[in-house]
């Protein structure tokens, strides 16, 4: 039963995975498609982060102190300043850390 | 291999770390729930091993604890993994050329954190790198797997990982991944769109958040990009 599920998820992630490097999918993807798709990065990842950083409890998160959100946007002026991912990251977990332990 | 002038698999893997260690949480909770679910130790580690989808493995289990048919966790799994058609298509020109013992192992290690990596390099150096691609999905695969392992072991005696913070790990590799992409008004009115659509949905409880405001987002960024060559 559970083996059966995991073989039928397997075939679901993959299929999604795969479906468009299947020659046998014909679609062409016109220079407009191909434009639509640049956005793919930018955007997803955005939809991963946002709720992150400003939903809390399944409301606006507008508490400065909260680290979540205040080190969310320490993070995004940081990433605009200087280029470097690492140094982003680090810089944010930083912030992260001494906001919760100031907030406690 | 030719690694001396070219190790490319070291910056894979140094560009995967960061995203892999930010997940060690995410692996030990889905280990340790799928035991507490009621899975065999061997049945948890191959759902993390051939599913290979941490939001879709989380939420099947927690559908599974709750008695749910199988055909609404099935349904779960699409609707969650099918953001991964979208990174699909956008490796597709690259994919298309390659014969299929490569195109399989590709997609099947093509996860949001391959994705962005992958992305990354391919908008940096011009062109798309198959074997980086697979290092750093491997490497991906790899601790996921070590720490669903550990979730395995550990069993249920980690509780209450959220209040560890390791979510905002997650939050702060994005943004850093994000911001750097955003060149045009384009791509800004297309991460300002998912970015509050996203936030939108999650407070009115929408479900599938991520792929309705990527999409929207998308279209927004696409939309001022034909407007603007139309108008030019």
């Amino acid at each position: 039963m559970i083996w059966i599920l995991l073989a039928l998820m397997t075939l679901i992630t993959f299929y999604n995975r795969y479906a468009l490097f299947s020659p046998l999918i014909k679609i062409p993807l016109g220079s407009r498609a191909q434009s639509f798709l640049r956005y793919t990065a930018p955007a997803i990842l955005t939809s991963l982060w946002v709720p992150i950083v400003f939903v809390k409890d399944k409301n606006l998160n507008t508490n400065l102190t909260d680290p979540y959100l205040a080190a969310g946007l320490i993070t995004v002026v940081v990433s605009l300043l200087i280029k470097k991912p690492l140094v982003i990251v680090i810089t944010g977990l930083l912030a992260f850390s001494m906001i919760r332990i100031v907030v406690g | 291999m030719n690694t001396k002038s070219s190790p490319i698999w070291v910056t894979a893997l140094l560009d995967i770390m960061p995203l892999s260690l930010a997940v060690i949480p995410w692996g030990i909770l889905t280990g340790s729930l799928a035991i507490e679910v009621g899975l065999t130790p061997l049945q948890a580690q191959c759902m993390s091993l051939f599913v290979f989808a941490g939001a879709a493995q989380l939420a099947s289990l927690n559908l599974l604890q709750l008695a749910s048919p199988i055909s609404s966790i099935l349904a779960s799994t699409f609707v969650i993994s099918s953001r991964h058609l979208l990174y699909s298509a956008v490796f597709r020109r690259f994919a298309m050329s390659l014969p299929w013992y490569k195109r399989y192992p590709l997609a099947f290690l093509l996860t949001d954190e391959m994705f962005v990596v992958a992305e990354n390099r391919r908008s940096k150096m011009g062109s798309f790198n198959f074997q980086y691609a697979v290092v750093a999905g491997l490497g991906f695969h790899f601790i996921w797997n070590v720490s669903t392992f550990l979730g395995i072991v550990l069993g249920s005696t980690i509780n209450n990982l959220s209040d560890f913070g390791f979510e905002f790990a997650i939050a702060a590799i994005f943004i850093a991944m994000v911001i750097p992409l955003v060149k045009t008004s384009a791509t800004f009115i297309a991460v300002l769109t998912s970015g509050v659509v996203v936030a939108v949905c999650e407070i009115f409880q929408v479900p599938n958040s991520i792929l309705i405001a990527g999409v929207t987002g998308m279209a927004a960024g696409f939309g001022v990009e034909q407007y603007r060559g139309g108008a030019l």
